[in-house]
């Protein structure tokens, strides 16, 4: 593990300097308030597309209906522009040779591996929160009530499938060794998922349950078990990171 | 239906991201020697012009490596 | 002198070809080992094997007297530039050198006296705190010596370190080179032939993965057989009537004509003499009478051969 908290600098580093964080900070920001605003006018403006003729009875807006589209954003929009941003953080340095110096030096691919994964997991977390802030906020000005009570379980939900995704992107990128393929492995991954996620029996197993309540009856009736799939998930996250431990055990593949 | 104040609550951010995002851009391309996919001014005119998805664009995959060759 | 580096009996295959083929050689304490050979030789093969990059098939390659695959902590004594390095670009030199020097383990105070110095013998100075972004190759170059030399290594391994830059760029590398020898042993790998000549000491040639010559720049250049002396006259019937004389004796091997001189190639050192004797008895009106040097191109070419 030499070097690891030296790369760990530098990868934080990196990601501001290169402005990825940033943007997805930025990013995060704006999901979070359009989530709000999409709850409260999206009624008001499909009676205004919709002729007087047919009126159309809908319950006003609420604050949940605001979290509700908070967390279908975030599980999908947010979740693909982090794969986006972040997709290919260690193949593009595998492609581009910039860690061979560091590595005639000493540093380990296992310091790698853990310092991308950590960095990753820090800006996740921090985009997170800059986008449940702002979407709590917003809603708290336009809905004038709001209700943070078991909230926190859901983000936790939504914190974990990041998580997941991350150790994923690490996965796959050491897997396909650099270049897009690695982009392609993560999709195929998630596709597989969504299949499976059609099976009803493996439907309470898989990540996408935490990413997928229904928030409503969720923040109300505190109706949602996550036991099952976060224990599943967690597994997986160990699983992939330790796969792509065994992988890195022998840097000599990573220098050529 | 909303009125003068909320609509503005509802967009100062906006804007502002918009802004900040669009000025950050444009100081990077003018920086950096030249950029990836499409030359400086194509760059500039799409931050400018694609409102937040165009800067948001250009720093994933405009933004220069910056060699000087 | 001491030897530092001992490569012996190196193989190694990719697929069943031999890209390396029983190679062996040693590098000295506070010299200069040029690594010449055409592309595709398996300079870069050999070199990774030396850092660890690659695993040799057999052989064994002895750092210090101990054999790198058994010692693990070798990581700080061998420095390595790559031949076209890749830095993190949004760093400034002085933060790379620092981050260089966290991963080496080296104290923050002394690795930055450590960087600075450093800095200023490639000449980065005035650089130091601008982003590596926008440097040119032949900086990026320098301050790869720069980051090589950090952790105070006994050997540094360059790749290559001057073919992808303009002549101003290479004499400077060179220089450095030059003056990196005296801390540490140097193994440069080139194709470039007089950048070997004008800074190594000992020079290895290798071709199809063997060592086809080794030895010192002075023995290399002075040994192997036939000596050529150059001799230009000042009238064309005089230079005609010494090609007409030279073709019948035994004394030269081998007569040419090159830019309106006279080349005749003799069998060894000592047949010069005579060869001198026997010019001063035909009685031509000569300008000069020169032994040609041979240079390593010379060595080179005979030895591809």
């Amino acid at each position: 593990m030499t070097g690891f908290f030296a790369y760990l600098k530098k990868e934080l580093w990196e990601q501001l300097m290169t402005m990825k964080a940033v943007i997805i900070c930025i990013l995060f920001f704006l999901l979070g308030i359009i989530s709000p605003i999409g709850a409260k006018y999206a009624p008001e403006v499909i009676s205004r597309l919709t002729k007087d003729s047919i009126t159309i009875q809908m319950a006003d807006p609420t604050y949940l209906d605001a979290f509700a589209q908070f967390f279908k954003n975030l599980s999908q929009l947010g979740v693909i522009i982090f794969v986006i941003v972040f997709g290919n953080v260690l193949s593009q340095e595998l492609t581009k040779g910039s860690l061979i110096i560091p590595m005639s030096k000493g540093l380990s691919m296992k310091a790698v591996i853990h310092a991308k994964f950590i960095a990753l997991v820090f800006y996740w977390t921090a985009a997170l929160a800059v986008s449940f802030l702002s979407c709590a906020i917003y809603t708290r000005i336009l809905f004038s009530e709001i209700n943070l009570e078991g909230v926190a379980i859901l983000l936790l939900g939504s914190w974990i499938f990041g998580v997941f995704l991350i150790s994923l992107i690490i996965f796959s990128n050491i897997l396909c060794r650099g270049g897009y393929i690695s982009l392609l492995l993560i999709a195929g991954c998630v596709g597989v998922l969504f299949l499976l996620n059609l099976l009803p029996d493996v439907r309470d197993y898989l990540p996408l349950k935490l990413v997928g309540v229904d928030v409503a009856s969720a923040l109300i009736n505190q109706d949602y078990s996550f036991s099952k799939s976060g224990a599943v998930t967690c597994m997986l996250i160990v699983a992939f990171l330790l796969i792509s431990h065994i992988c890195a055990a022998d840097k000599r593949k990573f220098c050529n | 239906m909303m009125n003068m104040s909320e609509l503005l609550l509802v967009l100062a951010p906006v804007v502002l991201v918009e802004i900040v995002l669009a000025v950050l851009a444009l100081i990077s391309i003018f920086k950096t020697h030249g950029c990836r996919n499409g030359n400086k001014t194509v760059w500039a005119v799409i931050v400018i012009f694609v409102q937040i998805l165009g800067p948001i664009v250009y720093f994933l995959f405009g933004k220069g490596d910056g060699n000087q060759q | 002198m001491k030897e530092i580096l001992a490569v012996k009996n190196l193989s190694k295959a990719f697929k069943k070809k031999k890209v390396i083929d029983n190679l062996s050689f040693c590098v000295y304490r506070n010299s200069v080992f040029g690594f010449v050979g055409r592309n595709g030789a398996g300079k870069t093969t050999t070199m990774k094997m030396i850092l660890d990059f690659l695993q040799p098939d057999t052989g064994s390659i002895l750092f210090d007297g101990e054999d790198i695959a058994k010692t693990k902590h070798n990581a700080g004594r061998i420095g390595y530039l790559p031949d076209v390095p890749e830095f993190y670009d949004f760093y400034t030199p002085m933060q790379y050198m620092m981050f260089c020097g966290e991963i080496s383990n080296i104290r923050r105070r002394e690795c930055k006296e450590k960087a600075e110095e450093l800095l200023k013998l490639v000449g980065l100075e005035k650089d130091k705190d601008r982003k590596i972004r926008g440097f040119s190759r032949g900086m990026k170059q320098r301050l790869g010596v720069a980051q090589a030399l950090l952790s105070d290594p006994e050997l540094i391994i360059c790749d290559e370190p001057t073919s992808a830059l303009d002549p101003i760029g290479r004499r400077e590398i060179l220089d450095l080179l030059k003056k990196a020898k005296e801390r540490t042993a140097v193994i440069f790998s080139t194709h470039i032939l007089s950048d070997v000549q004008r800074i190594c000491d000992y020079i290895g040639i290798i071709e199809n993965g063997k060592i086809v010559r080794y030895g010192t720049t002075q023995e290399l250049t002075r040994i192997s057989g036939d000596v050529k002396v150059r001799i230009s006259c000042e009238e064309e019937e005089d230079r005609n009537r010494l090609l007409e004389e030279a073709k019948k004796t035994e004394l030269c091997r081998d007569v040419q004509v090159e830019n309106n001189d006279v080349i005749i190639q003799v069998e060894n050192e000592k047949k010069v003499k005579d060869l001198f004797k026997w010019i001063g008895e035909k009685g031509c009106n000569v300008n000069s009478i020169r032994k040609e040097e041979k240079t390593l191109e010379d060595i080179y070419m005979e030895v591809i051969k």
